[in-house]
C-alpha cells in the first residue's frame, strides 16, 4: 500500500464576494490508505486461472479517498453560508448503482430514492442515525427518508448487494465542503472566531480540529494523532 | 629311511566332497540372496509407500483445494449480502460515535450480526463460523471464538482445530470485514494425522511419535518412529501450521512381505531341494565310476591278482582315460607275472638240464620220477595245484647231486662209509639251493623228504609216516621204481616183476602202503608209456663208452637190505 503523504501549499485567498474573514482554507493529506483494501486472498481455481485482484493504481488511492472525505463546520444556528438544501434531495438508482457514493444533507432533509433502472430495487440502512428499509420498488416510483438525527448513514439494496452509498446528515445550518483531487479545500461563510472544524471521513471516522477564523493553512492529516 | 608325514586330516569320501562343495556355496548363495532380497524388497516397499502416500497428498490436497476454491466461491457469494455488510458497518459506525462500549448498544449490533450468522450457518453444515470486522476483531462467531486471523488456514478454538475458509466482504473495493467458514480437522486415533506448529506437536492420532529434525515446514515426506513402529508422513503447510499425514509403513508392508515371505521361502525350499537332488545325481554320477572301481580294487588285492574286467567308466573322460591306463598297467603286470613265471619255469628246466648234464646216468630220471609222481597223484585224485607242485618238486628232488663229487657220484665200487655219508647230503644240498628262491618253498618237501621213509628210518631227519609230507612220499616211492627199472654204473635194471615184489615188500617199512597200492594199480601202458624214454635213454648209454655197471643199491635209494643185485 502507497502511503500518500503529499502536501499542498495553501491557497491564497481568492477574491470573491464573500469577505476573507469567513474563510478557511487549507488541505487534507492523508498518511496512510485509511480506506482497508480487498487482501488479495491467494485462490486456486480449478482450472487454473487466478482470479483478479483489485486494482490499486496511486492516483485511483488517493483520489477515492478524498472522495470519501466531507470537511464541515457544526454550527447549530448558521446564517445562510454554505451550500444549502434546495428542496428534497435525490439519490437515484440508476445502471444498479446509486446515483453519488456520498451525498451530503442537513438535518431535517429528505431524500428521494427514485428507481430508474427496469428491474426492482430496494433502499434500506441499518444505521442507528437512521435505519429504514424502502422495501421493493419497479422502475418509475420514488420513496423518501427524512433524515433527522445528524450522522452517517449506510444505504444498501437488499437486491443488489454491491450497491452502496452513504448519507452524511450534517447538523441543520452546517457549512461544508469536499476537498478537491489535490486536497485542497475551501470553506467559506464561517462565522470569525473560534470555530471547530471536522474532517469526516467515510471510514475513519470524524476528525476535528480548533481553527480560528480566517486561516489560511489549516491542515487536516488524516488519520488525526493527538501530538 | 626316514617316514613321510602321516597327513592328520581324515580322508572323505569324494561323494560328501562334491555334495559339499555343490550344496554348500549354492545353500548360501540362496540364503544371502533371501535375505538381501528381504531387505530390498522392504526398502523398496517403504519408498514405494512414500511415493504413495506423497500422490495420495498431492491428490487430497488437489481435491482439498478444488473443494475450498469452491466453498471460497461459494463463500462470497453468501457473504455478498447487503445485510451483512450493513451489520458490520454497525460496529464501525459505533466505534466512529465512540459509543461501541456501551452494552446495549453493542448487544443490539451483535444480535443483528448473530442472526445473519445463524442464517448463514443454516445454509452450510460446517463446524466454525466466524465474522470479523476488516481488523480481524470477531464480531460473531458460531461457537465463539477468542481470536481470530484471516490469513491463517487454521483455528484453534478450546482445544480443537479447524481447517477455514475466509472470504473478504467488500463494499466496492473496499474491505469491510470477513466471513470464515471450515470444519474440524481430526487428529483422533483413526484419522493417523497430526498437527505441528513449528517443530512442537499440538495433536496427534499417534503418541509419542518421535519428530526428525527436517520436519514441518519443509513439506515433503519425512520418516517417524515411535515404540519400535515406523510410519512414513508427508507434511503440508497451512499458515503457520503443518499438517502430516501419516501411514504405518509395517503395517501397509505386512502383507505384502508376507505373501513375498511365503513365495521366498517355498521357492528357496524347492529350490534347496531341487539342488539337493541335483547334487546328489551330479556327485554320484562322477564317482560312482570310481567307487566301483575301488571296491572292485579292494576285493581283488588280497588275492594279489589285478582285476581284468572294469566297471563301466559313466561316461567320463578322465575315468575312460584312467580305465585305459589301468588296463595297461594290468597287462604289462600280467605280463611281467608271467614272464616272471616264465623264468622260473626255465630256470627249473635250466637246473633240471644242468643236473642231466652233471650225470649222464641221471638223465631222464628226473623227468620220469616227475611223471610217475604225476600218475601217482592223479590215481591218488589229488588237486590240480598239487599234482602241479608234485610234478615240479619230483623234477627238482635231486637237483642236490650236483654238490656230491664225481668220485663219489660215479664210483662203479662199493661205498665207503664216508662217502655214504656224502650221498646222504645231497637232500639237504638241494634244500639249501633252492630254499633262497621263495618261489620254491613247496618245493622243498619233495627236496629234502624224499629219502626219508616211512619206519622212520631215512634219512635226513627221520622222520615217519604221516609226519613225511605227501609230496615226498609219493617222490620215494616213484624214485625207488625208477632206480630199479633203469640201467646203473654199477648193476643193469631189475625186471618188472621183481620190481613190483620188492615194493610191495618194502610197503609199510620203507614206503607209504597206500602210495605202493597207488603205483601198483597203475595201468601197465602208463608205466610203460613212462619207461619207453628209458629204452631209449639206455640204448644211448649202452651204446656209450662207460664204465662198466656195478650195483650199488644203497647210492640210490634201492632197499640196501638184503638184495644185491
Amino acid at each position: 500500500m502507497i502511503g500518500c503523504c503529499f502536501w499542498v501549499a495553501a491557497l491564497a485567498a481568492e477574491g470573491a464576494s464573500v469577505p476573507p474573514a469567513a474563510r478557511v482554507a487549507g488541505s487534507v493529506s492523508i498518511t496512510r490508505p485509511l480506506t482497508k483494501r480487498r487482501i488479495a486472498v491467494e485462490t486456486y481455481s480449478p482450472r487454473g486461472a487466478a482470479l483478479k485482484v483489485a486494482p490499486t493504481e496511486p492516483a485511483d488511492l488517493m483520489a477515492a479517498e478524498l472522495d470519501s472525505v466531507v470537511i464541515y463546520l457544526e454550527t447549530p444556528a448558521a446564517t445562510s453560508g454554505g451550500a444549502t438544501s434546495a428542496g428534497a434531495r435525490v439519490l437515484t438508482q440508476k445502471n444498479r448503482q446509486f446515483g453519488e457514493r456520498l451525498l451530503v444533507v442537513m438535518a431535517g432533509e429528505t431524500v428521494s430514492f427514485p428507481n430508474e433502472d427496469p428491474i426492482f430495487h430496494n433502499v434500506f440502512s441499518l444505521s442507528r442515525t437512521k435505519s429504514f428499509d424502502l422495501g421493493y420498488y419497479p422502475r418509475g416510483q420514488a420513496r423518501s427518508v427524512t433524515f433527522a438525527k445528524p450522522g452517517a448513514v449506510e444505504v444498501f439494496c437488499h437486491l443488489h448487494p454491491h450497491m452502496a452509498a452513504t448519507v452524511l446528515v450534517l447538523p441543520a445550518g452546517s457549512v461544508f465542503t469536499r476537498p478537491r483531487s489535490d486536497g485542497s479545500f475551501v470553506l467559506d461563510g464561517l462565522p470569525a472566531g473560534e470555530v471547530e472544524i471536522v474532517a469526516w471521513h467515510r471510514a475513519a471516522g470524524f476528525f476535528r480540529k480548533k481553527v480560528r477564523v480566517p486561516a489560511s493553512n489549516v491542515e487536516f492529516v488524516l488519520p488525526l494523532r493527538e501530538p | 629311511m626316514r617316514r613321510s608325514l602321516v597327513p592328520l586330516t581324515k580322508p572323505r569320501s569324494l561323494a560328501r566332497r562334491a555334495f559339499t562343495l555343490l550344496a554348500l556355496p549354492v545353500l548360501l548363495v540362496m540364503a544371502a540372496g533371501f535375505v538381501l532380497l528381504d531387505s530390498i524388497v522392504r526398502a523398496g516397499a517403504t519408498r514405494e509407500l512414500s511415493e504413495h502416500l506423497a500422490h495420495t497428498e498431492a491428490a487430497r490436497r488437489a481435491d482439498r483445494m478444488a473443494s475450498e476454491a469452491q466453498l471460497r466461491q461459494l463463500l462470497a457469494v453468501l457473504a455478498d449480502s447487503a445485510g451483512l455488510k450493513a451489520g458490520m458497518l454497525l460496529y464501525r459506525e459505533l466505534e466512529q460515535a465512540g459509543t461501541l462500549e456501551d452494552p446495549a448498544q453493542r448487544a443490539q449490533a451483535a444480535a443483528t450480526l448473530q442472526e445473519q450468522l445463524a442464517d448463514l450457518s443454516k445454509q452450510l453444515s460446517f463446524d466454525q463460523f466466524v465474522l470479523a470486522d476488516e481488523k480481524g476483531v470477531v464480531l460473531a462467531a458460531l461457537p465463539p471464538v477468542a481470536r481470530f486471523d484471516a490469513a491463517a488456514e487454521i483455528l484453534e478454538n478450546q482445544g480443537a482445530y479447524f481447517g477455514m475458509v475466509t472470504v473478504p466482504v467488500l463494499r466496492e473495493a473496499e474491505l469491510v470485514g470477513y466471513v470464515s467458514a471450515g470444519a474440524k480437522l481430526d487428529f483422533s486415533r483413526a484419522s493417523q494425522r497430526m498437527l505441528l506448529k513449528g517443530n512442537r506437536v499440538l495433536a496427534s492420532a499417534i503418541p509419542g511419535l518421535t519428530l526428525p529434525e527436517t520436519t514441518a515446514a519443509s513439506g515433503g515426506i519425512s520418516a517417524f518412529e515411535t515404540a519400535g513402529r515406523r510410519y512414513v508422513g508427508h507434511s503440508s503447510p497451512r499458515g503457520e501450521y503443518t499438517v502430516v499425514e501419516l501411514a504405518e509403513v509395517d503395517e501397509a508392508i505386512a502383507p505384502l512381505l508376507t505373501t513375498l515371505r511365503t513365495a521366498l521361502v517355498s521357492m528357496a525350499t524347492v529350490s534347496f531341494l531341487v539342488c539337493l537332488v541335483l547334487s546328489f545325481a551330479g556327485t554320484n554320477a562322477l564317482s560312482r565310476p570310481l567307487r566301483e572301481f575301488s571296491e572292485l580294487l579292494a576285493k581283488a588285492s588280497p588275492a594279489g591278482v589285478l582285476p581284468s574286467e572294469l566297471p563301466s567308466d559313466g561316461g567320463v573322460t578322465e575315468m575312460r582315460q584312467f580305465k585305459r591306463s589301468f588296463q595297461e598297467a594290468a597287462r604289462a603286470v600280467s605280463r611281467s607275472r608271467d614272464e616272471l613265471e616264465q623264468a622260473y619255469i626255465h630256470f627249473m628246466e635250466a637246473m633240471a638240464e644242468a643236473l642231466d648234464a652233471r650225470d649222464a646216468y641221471t638223465a631222464g630220471h628226473s623227468r620220469r620220477v616227475s611223471d610217475y609222481s604225476v600218475a601217482i597223484a592223479q590215481a591218488l585224485a589229488l588237486p590240480a595245484d598239487q599234482v602241479e607242485r608234485l610234478r615240479i618238486g619230483a623234477m627238482l628232488h635231486d637237483i642236490g647231486k650236483i654238490g656230491i663229487p664225481d668220485s663219489v657220484l660215479l664210483k662203479h665200487d662199493r661205498l665207503t662209509a664216508e662217502e655214504f655219508a656224502v650221498i646222504r647230503e645231497h637232500p639237504v644240498i638241494g634244500r639249501r639251493i633252492l630254499e633262497r628262491i621263495g618261489r620254491f618253498q613247496p618245493f622243498l618237501a619233495a627236496v629234502e623228504l624224499h629219502h626219508e621213509n616211512h619206519d622212520g628210518t631215512g634219512y635226513p631227519h627221520r622222520l615217519r609216516g604221516e609226519e613225511i609230507p605227501l609230496e615226498a612220499r609219493i617222490v620215494h616211492v616213484a624214485d625207488a621204481y625208477d632206480a630199479m627199472t633203469s640201467n646203473r654204473p654199477y648193476r643193469e635194471r631189475m625186471p618188472e616183476e621183481k620190481v613190483r615184489r620188492i615194493l610191495t615188500e618194502c610197503a609199510g617199512t620203507q614206503f607209504d602202503p597206500h602210495i605202493v597200492d597207488a603205483f601198483l594199480g597203475l595201468p601197465g601202458e602208463v608205466l610203460l608209456g613212462i619207461s619207453k624214454d628209458l629204452e631209449k635213454l639206455s640204448h644211448a648209454i649202452r651204446s656209450a663208452p662207460g664204465p662198466a655197471a656195478v650195483a650199488q643199491p644203497s647210492r640210490d635209494g634201492v632197499p640196501v637190505a638184503g638184495t644185491r643185485v
